[in-house]
C-alpha cells in the first residue's frame, strides 16, 4: 500500500508579475490553531534559517516567504527526485482580532512557527455569575 | 498496485456524501463487499489518504566517488532520527512529533502530518565504505554522504573507435 507522498506544491506568480529570483516556489503547508491568547501559526519550509525566512504584514495581508540557498550540486547528478528545491511563500488574511504589534516569529530545523497575540479585547473573558437574589 | 485502484468510486476524503443520490445505497454496499473481501484476506482496509501520516521526500544523487541522499525532514531534530546502513541498502527511520499537545489548542487548518516513518534506498551490495558515511542535518533537511568504496568507483573506460 502506497502512502501519500508529500507533494510541494508549487505557488502561482502574483497577477502574473514574475519573480526576481529564478528558483522555483512552493506553498508551504502550514498548521493554524489557536489557543486561548493566541493564534499560532506553524510552517514546514526545510532549507530555511533565520536569514532566509521574510515575514511582512501589509494592512490585513500576512506574507511569510522563506528563501533557501541552492546546495551546491558540484559534480553529483541527479539519480532520483522527488522534491526539488524552491522557495516558500504563502499569504493570509489577517482578521482583527491580532494584536499586530506582538507578533512573534521563531524558526527552527526549518519550521517556522508565528505567535499572533490576540488583541486584548477579542480574548474570551469570563464571566462572573452571580444570583440575583 | 494500489488497492484504491480496484475501488475507483471510493471517496473517503469526499465530504458531500449525498445520501439522496440513488445510488449511495449502492456505492455503500459495494464499499462493503470489498472490505469483507479484503478483510478475509488478512489486508488492512484501505486507509484514507493523508491520513496525517508523514512521508517525507527523498532525492538520491550521485557523482564518480560517492553517492547522496537527501530527505526533507523538518521539524525534527538528530535524536528522532536513525539511519542504518546494512550490505545492500540505507534505512532512515524516524517520528516526526506533534507539539506538546497543549490544552485548548483548537485547530484552523491542519496541513502539517506527523508520525513514524521509514525509507529505504537499496544501494548496490558493498558499494559504499560505511566507516566513511557522513550525515549531517541542517535547517530541517537531512544529508547523507556515502564515498563509493574504491572498487565501485566508476572506472569508464573510453572505446576507441578503429576503422576497418
Amino acid at each position: 500500500m502506497t502512502e501519500n507522498q508529500i507533494m510541494k506544491q508549487e505557488a502561482r506568480d502574483h497577477d502574473g508579475a514574475e519573480r526576481m529570483r529564478t528558483q522555483r516556489v512552493y506553498i508551504p503547508r502550514v498548521d493554524i490553531y489557536e489557543t486561548g491568547d493566541d493564534v499560532v501559526l506553524v510552517a514546514d519550509m526545510p532549507g530555511v534559517d533565520e536569514d532566509g525566512v521574510d515575514i511582512t504584514l501589509e494592512k490585513n495581508v500576512l506574507t511569510i516567504s522563506g528563501n533557501i540557498l541552492p546546495a551546491d550540486r558540484e559534480g553529483y547528478s541527479l539519480a532520483y527526485s522527488e522534491y526539488r528545491e524552491g522557495d516558500y511563500e504563502r499569504t493570509f488574511a489577517l482578521s482583527n482580532e491580532v494584536d499586530r504589534n506582538r507578533i512573534e516569529a521563531t524558526i527552527q530545523d526549518g519550521v517556522l512557527m508565528l505567535t499572533l497575540p490576540k488583541a486584548e479585547e477579542m480574548k474570551a473573558r469570563k464571566i462572573a455569575v452571580r444570583s440575583a437574589a | 498496485m494500489n488497492i484504491s485502484d480496484l475501488v475507483p468510486w471510493r471517496d473517503r476524503t469526499s465530504l458531500n456524501r449525498r445520501e439522496n443520490d440513488s445510488l449511495y445505497p449502492m456505492r455503500r454496499e459495494m464499499d462493503r463487499i470489498f472490505d469483507e473481501f479484503f478483510r478475509g484476506f488478512g489486508m488492512d482496509t484501505w486507509r484514507g489518504e493523508d491520513g496525517g501520516r508523514f512521508n517525507p521526500s527523498l532525492n538520491v544523487a550521485e557523482s564518480d566517488n560517492a553517492i547522496e541522499a537527501t530527505l526533507e525532514l523538518p521539524g525534527l531534530s538528530e535524536d528522532d532520527i536513525e539511519i542504518t546502513l546494512v550490505r545492500d541498502g540505507l534505512t532512515i527511520t524516524g517520528e516526526k512529533k506533534d507539539e506538546e499537545e497543549e490544552r485548548g489548542k483548537n485547530y484552523y487548518r491542519r496541513e502539517r502530518s506527523y508520525g513514524y516513518f521509514q525509507r529505504t534506498i537499496p544501494l548496490p551490495p558493498d558499494s559504499v565504505d560505511a566507516d566513511k558515511v557522513e550525515a549531517n542535518f541542517d535547517k530541517g533537511v537531512l544529508r547523507i554522504t556515502m564515498p563509493k568504496r574504491e572498487s565501485a568507483q566508476s572506472e569508464a573506460k573510453r572505446i576507441a573507435v578503429k576503422s576497418s
